[in-house]
């Protein structure tokens, strides 16, 4: 069995570089653009992504507002 | 859970609700915001409480049960230590480390030369105050973390891992804890979700006091936009974390609003267009804010008056409670003005005749939570909560 060729990694954007709205560290859109053309339900991964996304945004502000 | 319990959780809730909305319910709710002083009660040190939560949620429970209080905060030791040195955070003396472990923890302001965020940076917290935060203010004050660009460390990476862990246990051990004040002493949960003031935010954890003074006369524009930058990212975390029933009010702690951190004129241009905006913001949507005016805020009462009728639970620290009410108390619910001091050097007796002074004067048509003027900490005297408590329910009845 030869080994798989490694899939190209598409260009990721530097977290500095988006726009980041309240509620946001890296937006779907972003996101969206990294991976392939989507084969099923892609509103489930985007809202998956965007819950886990709220929770990296709730660590910073809770570092600040909190701790 | 057994009946009688969860009839006397409804009963409190409705109680504490019904006041909280300025209404008259059966009798004066009393809410006490006890911090280290649970652990003097419980028998722990401070070190035990700040840096394991659940030693802090045992004390919590324990004084929920004997006092028999209406409403109690979860844990009002609120930072856990243990998280903080987890991560790295370096703005804390913690009780046991840097303390002697029977002092409470204290918060340390940096030099001015050494702010966390430097005079010449407000355009990068502007620009995206999320990413400032993660990319510049939080490698300076966690020297475990590395900034962008810089060598990537183990360090580094532990310190998210296990922040994001520490975090993610400790606010899942908060349901748990509101689940067994519910299930073992019927009381309530007198708060959710958090909430400062944008000014104060900046006062500190990013400029410092001093600093941010200084930037009021050097760079007085930068300060209302970076004001203005942070608004909606505090609105927005006091809505992810409020009470999804809408019954509990949002906790805002209020630092360096009133004088004479600021003049009644600085008050009115940089601190309170934004607070304003979001307390609007909370009450469209029908969520409450507990507005801690930590200090002496009643020069600033004309402003505070402004704010939309019930958006508010004003509790009163140092400023005459009996002008407060005069001035905001048709609008607002009152809590609080039971001075610290009495509680921690008077006597019982002195103690109830405060508390009597104070439900005759602003609590006769309802509208008014029993508590401290200020958080309690390990100075205050038991006998003197059992006093504020026993005295309230007996003479706090409608």
């Amino acid at each position: 069995m030869s080994p798989e060729t490694p899939k190209e990694q598409p260009k990721r954007t530097p977290a500095e570089d988006v726009l980041r709205p309240p509620g946001v560290c890296f937006p779907w859109e972003e996101k969206a653009r990294e991976f392939p053309p989507i084969k099923g339900d892609e509103k489930l991964v985007r809202q998956i992504w965007e819950e886990l996304d709220t929770l990296a945004y709730l660590y910073i502000w809770q570092c600040l507002l909190s701790f | 859970m057994s009946e009688q319990m969860e009839k006397l959780y409804q009963e409190r809730l409705a109680r504490y609700v019904t006041a909280m909305r300025n209404g008259k319910p059966d009798r004066i709710p009393i809410r006490p915001f006890v911090a280290e002083f649970t652990a003097k009660y419980a028998g722990y040190t401070c070190q035990e409480v700040t840096h394991d939560y659940r030693k802090a949620f045992e004390a919590v429970i324990r004084c929920a049960r004997d006092f028999d209080w209406d409403a109690v905060v979860p844990n009002m030791v609120y930072v856990w230590t243990g998280l903080t040195t987890a991560i790295g955070l370096k703005y804390y003396a913690v009780p046991g480390i840097d303390l002697p472990a029977d002092k409470p923890f204290q918060y340390l302001e940096p030099p001015e030369e050494q702010a966390f965020m430097r005079p010449d940076e407000y355009d990068l917290l502007i620009a995206d105050p999320t990413g400032y935060l993660y990319n510049v203010w939080l490698p300076r004050v966690c020297p475990e973390v590395v900034r962008p660009g810089e060598p990537n460390t183990m360090r580094n990476n532990l310190s998210f891992v296990r922040g994001g862990m520490a975090m993610m246990q400790y606010f899942d051990a908060f349901g748990t804890q509101i689940e067994r004040l519910r299930r073992e002493c019927g009381t309530v949960p007198a708060l959710a979700g958090i909430l400062k003031a944008p000014f104060d935010i900046l006062a500190d954890k990013l400029r410092g006091y001093k600093g941010l003074c200084m930037d009021l006369y050097r760079q007085p524009a930068k300060v209302e936009k970076a004001c203005e930058a942070l608004a909606p990212h505090l609105l927005k975390v006091a809505i992810l974390t409020s009470d999804p029933n809408k019954q509990l009010p949002v906790g805002l702690w209020m630092h360096r609003g009133c004088m004479p951190f600021l003049s009644p004129q600085q008050f009115e241009r940089f601190y309170w267009p934004t607070l304003k905006w979001i307390i609007e913001e909370l009450w469209k949507q029908g969520i409450q804010v507990l507005f801690y005016a930590e200090g002496e805020w009643n020069p600033n009462l004309k402003w505070i008056a402004q704010l939309p009728e019930k958006s508010i639970i004003y509790h009163v620290d140092r400023g005459d409670i009996f002008e407060v009410h005069r001035t905001v108390g048709e609008k607002f619910a009152l809590s609080g003005g039971i001075p610290n001091d009495l509680l921690a050097f008077g006597t019982p007796d002195d103690v109830k005749a405060y508390c009597k002074k104070v439900i005759d004067g602003v609590a006769r048509d309802g509208g008014y939570i029993m508590d401290a003027s200020a958080i309690m900490q390990d100075d205050t005297k038991i006998e003197n909560v059992r006093a504020m408590t026993e005295f309230t329910r007996q003479y706090g009845v409608y």
